[in-house]
């Protein structure tokens, strides 16, 4: 590791250790991924051979930066640009406040990064604030795209076995394996309710029905009639009839009437129903978004 | 009509119908051996066709063809070799996938005997009224299942076959016709290197570092897709990924296909369907429709004629256009066949082997290797892992007879040669996906 000066572990990924590095040439911060490569293994994991390939087509100001690849007989190196903190670890630092200024944001920069990935038919598939970065200068970019795939010809092979459960949609938890950008958008919703409580999740299950259990006693247990076909997803099984005793405003007491509205459009069952990321930043609630984050 | 012209007449229909169904659909006629089959005459009644052929009976009397006209003062009846004449040149099926052909193959040659025999129990006016209670005179099901493999059998009303036909779907591959080479395809072994090039991918884009310890950055080819040779159409494309884009009949030259510009990728343009046939076929072009015949050939003829003009196309790919096609069809019958891969997959595996072709990397040594390794990276990509991948690396290592170290090597070099582009616009990898579609 010639180019780069190995600064400090940052934790593990997916796959293999990340590390902070500095390019001796340019001084640059990076972040490197390192994987193991085994002979007699798989080649190529899946997962590194997805941000490569994935990654190298999303050049975008809210989608984090592959500089390099670097490659040796045992192991695979991905280098990419260097972010102060994820989500998590910033949300982790609020102490339950958050200025809603920076809920929006985030989220407006959360769905054009979306918005980018989906118009180039790429599914993120493991949207959380774990895989969020910030930057000191309020940037937010997408990360991890080891799980994502591109989407297009609708053929019922898609794995079911997709996004952490806690950001997971209704649909895929029922197992669901023809899904489109609507699953993307639920973990939007999910991230966006978790942004406006400075950090609590919305619904943090333990297990797969525990998870639809916390969804449905929240947004009502859909029926054939707002969800048709529903019963036909290989994972089904009934439920009881919730009917939603909290109101959006106890959820997300801190958001205002719009944001409800929004988040409202994207936490919607039946993934036909959702939002899409180029609606959604269209909602009014992005109405007063100020210039420079719009342009940023 | 005399009980003995009778008698003649039937003969004739025997001699006819034995004649047509030994015609196998690749064109080739084993000779019809009637002696076999005459002294059942009495017993037989040619009626019965083997069950998947559709009869076209004229029976209405206005429309019904004198068979005296037909047949009885035509030289057929008295020259047996004139059989022949009569009948070419023939209607050929151009377009079967080799696993219609089999079958078809087995049909035809079950057929004839077992029809016979099946008559030979049958009452003889059973038989005859069996037919005259279908009333319809003439009768054609357009189902695409029915006659995408079936030959359609016109006759007179005394079953004497007039006419014999098959209606083929345009955009039909014909891959029938290279079958035999598919057979070749196995004994090949991937490393044998009995020319300059080297199978080693990597070595042949000079990226293979000296020592393994060193390491290799590839920096370069993550950098933005801008082409000076092609930024324009590239932004053309880029923002109309429409069918329109297909169907341009723009022929990237080899110069801007070695560029980096993969949206200039054709699907049509290697394995194009315009090499089916090859000269052998005239088309007639009628106010509603357009109608082909497609002349019989010898399939070995075929064979090099194609490759001929796909080197004259492409002088510089060392591949021929019969191995391509082999190669591909191992690459489904591997995935799809054995492992169960959809054929999103296997046609995403296609687009990358084809635009390696096109880069003019795969040689004989490397060719099955990097077929492999694409049809490993399809996989990975969409969402084949676990237990699943296993398996179709170990079916990719049988079935192409490599060993895992250079599986694994090569799925490397693809990726570097591949630019580490395998993100493929849904318009490049449709086309093969229909086409799989329509064959299986």
């Amino acid at each position: 590791m010639q180019k780069y000066e190995r600064l400090e572990k940052i934790g593990e990924g997916t796959y293999g250790t990340v590390f902070k590095a500095k390019n001796k040439e340019t001084q640059e911060i990076v972040a490197l991924k390192r994987v193991r490569l085994d002979d007699d293994d798989e080649g190529v994991p899946s997962s590194a051979l997805r941000e490569v390939c994935l990654l190298k087509e999303l050049p975008h100001k809210n989608i984090v930066r592959l500089h390099d690849v670097l490659h040796s007989e045992k192991k695979l190196t991905l280098v990419f640009e260097h972010c102060d903190q994820d989500l998590k670890k910033y949300f982790d630092s609020l102490n339950g406040e958050i200025d809603p200024d920076v809920v929006q944001s985030f989220m407006f920069q959360l769905l054009r990064g979306l918005s980018f990935c989906h118009s180039n038919n790429i599914l993120h598939r493991d949207l959380k604030p774990q895989n969020l970065l910030i930057n000191k200068n309020g940037e937010l970019k997408l990360a991890d795209f080891g799980l994502a795939r591109a989407f297009g010809i609708p053929v019922r092979c898609y794995s079911a076995e997709v996004v952490t459960l806690w950001y997971r949609p209704p649909d895929v938890l029922f197992g669901a394996k023809l899904y489109t950008t609507s699953i993307d958008m639920w973990s939007a919703g999910c991230i966006f309710a978790e942004l406006a409580n400075a950090g609590r999740p919305l619904f943090p299950g333990s297990d797969v029905d525990d998870q639809l259990k916390r969804i449905f006693k929240l947004l009502g247990t859909p029926t054939e009639d707002t969800w048709p076909n529903m019963s036909k997803l290989p994972e089904y099984k009934a439920f009881p009839i919730y009917h939603p005793a909290t109101s959006f405003s106890q959820v997300v007491p801190k958001l205002n009437p719009k944001g409800r509205d929004l988040l409202q459009k994207l936490l919607v069952c039946n993934p036909q129903g959702r939002l899409s990321a180029d609606e959604a930043m269209l909602h009014s609630y992005f109405q007063d978004l100020p210039a420079h984050i719009g342009n940023m | 009509m005399s009980a003995h012209s009778l008698e003649d007449c039937r003969q004739r229909h025997l001699e006819a119908l034995v004649f047509l169904r030994n015609i196998s659909l690749d064109g080739s006629h084993k000779d019809t051996v009637l002696g076999h089959f005459l002294p059942e005459v009495e017993s037989t009644h040619p009626l019965c066709m083997p069950r998947d052929i559709r009869r076209l009976g004229m029976r209405d009397k206005d429309q019904t063809i004198s068979e005296e006209k037909l047949f009885g003062k035509s030289p057929l009846a008295d020259e047996r070799g004139r059989v022949h004449s009569f009948i070419e040149p023939r209607i050929r099926l151009s377009s079967l996938s080799s696993g219609l052909r089999s079958r078809k193959h087995n049909s035809t040659k079950n057929g004839s005997c077992e029809s016979l025999s099946t008559s030979r129990q049958r009452q003889y006016s059973g038989s005859f009224s069996d037919c005259s209670n279908n009333s319809s005179s003439l009768e054609l099901r357009p189902q695409r299942s029915h006659h995408r493999d079936d030959r359609i059998y016109v006759m007179s009303s005394k079953k004497a076959p007039v006419v014999v036909f098959s209606a083929l779907p345009y955009n039909r591959r014909g891959q029938s016709r290279l079958e035999s080479t598919r057979k070749n395809a196995n004994r090949q072994l991937s490393t044998i290197s009995d020319n300059g090039d080297s199978g080693d991918i990597l070595s042949t884009l000079g990226l293979r570092s000296i020592d393994g310890e060193q390491e290799l950055s590839f920096a370069g080819l993550l950098q933005s897709r801008f082409c000076p040779v092609c930024s324009e159409e590239k932004d053309t494309q880029k923002s109309s990924e429409s069918p329109d884009f297909l169907s341009k009949d723009s022929v990237p030259s080899l110069t801007s296909v070695f560029c980096v510009c993969d949206n200039a990728y054709d699907p049509h343009l290697l394995d194009s369907p315009e090499l089916v046939v090859g000269r052998h076929s005239t088309q007639l072009t009628f106010q509603s429709y357009i109608a082909s015949i497609i002349y019989y050939v010898k399939p070995s003829d075929l064979k090099r004629e194609l490759n001929d003009k796909f080197r004259e196309k492409f002088p510089k790919i060392k591949l021929t256009l019969s191995k391509l096609r082999s190669l591909k069809r191992e690459m489904l019958k591997i995935a799809n066949t054995e492992c169960g891969v959809d054929l999103v997959t296997v046609a995403h595996s296609y687009v990358f082997y084809e635009k390696l072709v096109l880069k003019c990397l795969i040689n004989k040594p490397n060719r099955k290797m990097c077929a492999g390794a694409c049809l490993m990276l399809a996989a990975k990509l969409n969402d084949v892992k676990g237990q699943d991948l296993q398996n179709l690396i170990e079916k990719i290592e049988s079935g192409f007879r490599l060993n895992r170290r250079d599986l694994v090597d090569t799925e490397f070099g693809v990726l570097v040669a591949m630019e580490f582009s395998l993100h493929t616009p849904i318009s490049q990898v449709y086309p093969h996906y229909e086409r799989l579609l329509y064959e299986s």
